[in-house]
């Protein structure tokens, strides 16, 4: 029944179909890249909460292991942000363009 | 002292700046969109700075480079989760936020659900997270500005609360955001030449930094430690309070609008994302700096719970001037944090409650104004009152707890409303307000209040059967919104909604086609 519907909201169906495809691209992307943050930050977190002997292995004078993964965690959050603004720039803009 | 004459001076001149710009913001508003959105006309590189400037508080710098410095390593948990919320907010909420709501969170949740309900527990969420976030900060800030200026601490709330409010009330979102570009400028500018002038004492090594803090003290500052975050799962459920707290904070979401477009708004999350994350690394040299150079027990013995840290470090490593120059960055960062926090109060009290709920959306532009700048005043005077009522409490927890029910409270409902078809209006209120009721009662139940704050001793309490060990709410409190949101959801129907949903996934791309696009959307989710 549902699904009646939207074509008498949107304009062309196909332009409904087009919609609701790159909708479905877009959160796509977004749960991959949400996961992706998830698993590094809890996979830190993990470690500190339940190994934190191997969080503070010393790798060398002035470095322990958590001194490298910490950074790293915060590094690899903008970088999953880059990967993002990067990816909706070209392809999801494209899509919005050409769904207007 | 030489110094502090230096120190206020240097806050004089922010203050001559903001409030230059608050006069010039103040004649450019002259509508809601221009008061809680600086209508629109925010660009994302400003917008970035802004929302650094909002988000790094006092906490962020005195904060953590005292825990740092006390503890080592442990401090960087704080920096680490204070980021992580911010990809999420990026790829969950952003867009879908700036291209379905006006201003504030409740209109996406509320889009395609009965208004009225939605808005007032959505209300309820925002306003408990401002709240409790507000009262630690005044607080902090009087007792740190007794520390670094020796005004007393009533005075220094009061003046706090009255500059905050001339920004708000005569300049709104225009004036704040430059308030907060200006601060974050100051912020990071001094944070990089502290973080610099610490790393030419190692050879700009910042290894040589940690080899000589573990030679000083011991290879443990180096590894996590206990002390900082006890318990197991307490570190999990307060990581999980940071990332999803952060992901929905209304200061922070309030800032999507802005901004032209979404595309403008994604944009300015990254750059936000990139000042936070470099800030937070250099608070971690500015931390291990001031355990080397001015030493743990010099910083303890400074008072304040180690926030003198930073500031002492300054002393060293520039003199008086900088130590001056950091205390009044310290000033307007407390200043910028709480007029952020207080215009999101704002835009709850004004465009939820009395536009859309108690006026049911017929409100007059002059009318939506006049409540806003009253709202404005009695949340300025509330956090004055608040501020001074609490004077030498222990309220450290309570900017956790503001995360805990952001996470718990908001983040469920915004996150479903936008994502899944079958979400419902008894749903939406009723995980808000389990998700804020569960956050307060597990903290009153946990060590935190009882053992901390009532006195109780730990060994009385921990066998009763109502005891709660953990002291972050969020590994509770947010699964069981969550549950709650999904159960209602599935045993209601809502025809309306669900028909809206292709609509609202329609707009979350294109915006809004005209201006008045949402209107007859509201009209038939509230039929």
């Amino acid at each position: 029944m549902d699904r009646v519907i939207p074509g008498n909201a949107g304009p062309a169906p196909s332009g409904v179909a087009l919609a609701r495809k790159l909708a479905r691209t877009r959160l796509t992307v977004a749960l991959v890249l949400s996961v992706a943050m998830i698993v590094i930050y809890f996979g830190f977190m993990a470690l500190f909460a339940f190994d934190k002997p191997l969080l503070g292995t010393i790798l060398m004078p002035g470095l322990s292991l958590c001194i490298v993964l910490g950074p790293l965690v915060i590094i690899s959050s903008f970088v999953l942000c880059l990967v993002y603004v990067l990816w909706a720039n070209r392809v999801l803009d494209a899509g919005i363009r050409e769904l207007r | 002292m030489g110094s502090s004459t230096l120190s206020i001076g240097f806050f004089f001149a922010f203050m001559a700046l903001t409030l230059g710009i608050t006069y010039w913001a103040a004649r450019r508003t002259r509508t809601t969109e221009h008061f809680f959105a600086a209508g629109g006309q925010v660009t994302p590189w400003q917008n970035g700075w802004a929302l650094a400037g909002d988000f790094l508080s006092a906490a962020a710098l005195l904060g953590i480079a005292g825990i740092v410095t006390s503890n080592g390593f442990d401090g960087m948990i704080y920096s680490i989760g204070w980021l992580v919320g911010w990809p999420i907010i990026l790829f969950l909420i952003v867009e879908p936020l700036r291209n379905v709501g006006r201003f504030t969170f409740a209109d996406v949740v509320a889009y395609r659900l009965r208004q009225r309900p939605v808005r007032l527990a959505g209300a309820v969420g925002t306003l408990a997270v401002i709240l409790f976030y507000l009262i630690a900060q005044m607080v902090a800030t009087g007792s740190l500005i007794k520390l670094l200026f020796g005004l007393p601490y009533t005075w220094s709330v009061v003046v706090v609360g009255s500059v905050m409010l001339v920004y708000v009330l005569f300049g709104g979102m225009l004036a704040t955001t430059w308030v907060q570009v200006v601060k974050a400028a100051l912020l990071m500018g001094g944070g990089i030449l502290l973080a610099f002038l610490v790393l030419t004492h190692f050879d700009m090594n910042p290894l040589k930094l940690f080899a000589a803090a573990s030679e000083k003290y011991g290879t443990k500052v180096l590894q996590p430690g206990s002390k900082v975050v006890s318990g197991q799962w307490d570190a999990i459920s307060l990581g999980l309070g940071l990332m999803f707290g952060t992901a929905a904070m209304p200061h922070v979401l309030m800032r999507a609008y802005t901004v032209k477009d979404a595309k403008a708004a994604r944009l300015s999350i990254l750059y936000a994302t990139g000042l936070i994350g470099v800030f937070h690394l250099m608070v971690f040299i500015i931390g291990f700096g001031a355990m080397v150079l001015v030493g743990a027990d010099a910083v303890a013995k400074a008072g304040g719970g180690g926030n003198m840290a930073a500031p002492l470090l300054a002393l060293t490593v520039g003199g008086n001037a900088f130590f001056g120059f950091i205390c009044a960055v310290a000033f307007a960062t407390m200043l910028a944090v709480v007029a952020g926090l207080t215009l999101s109060g704002v835009a709850t009290l004004c465009h939820d409650v009395w536009t859309n709920v108690i006026r049911n959306g017929a409100a007059s532009e002059a009318e939506q104004l006049k409540v806003a700048r009253v709202a404005t005043v009695v949340i300025s005077i509330f956090a004055i009152m608040l501020g001074i009522a609490f004077e030498g409490q222990n309220v450290a927890f309570m900017a956790g707890l503001a995360f805990s029910i952001a996470c718990a409270a908001n983040f469920p409902s915004l996150v479903l409303s936008i994502t899944w078809r079958r979400f419902t209006t008894p749903a939406a209120v009723a995980s808000i307000l389990v998700g804020t009721l569960s956050s307060l009662v597990l903290i009153y139940l946990s060590p935190t209040i009882q053992v901390d704050i009532l006195g109780k001793p730990l060994a009385a309490i921990e066998h009763q059967w109502w005891f709660v060990s953990l002291r972050n709410p969020a590994i509770i409190s947010m699964p069981l919104s969550f549950a709650v949101a999904i159960l209602l959801s599935l045993v209601t129907r809502e025809k309306n909604a669900n028909l809206a949903f292709d609509e609202m996934q329609r707009r979350i791309l294109l915006g809004p086609v005209q201006p008045t696009t949402s209107e007859p959307a509201r009209a038939k989710s509230a039929a």
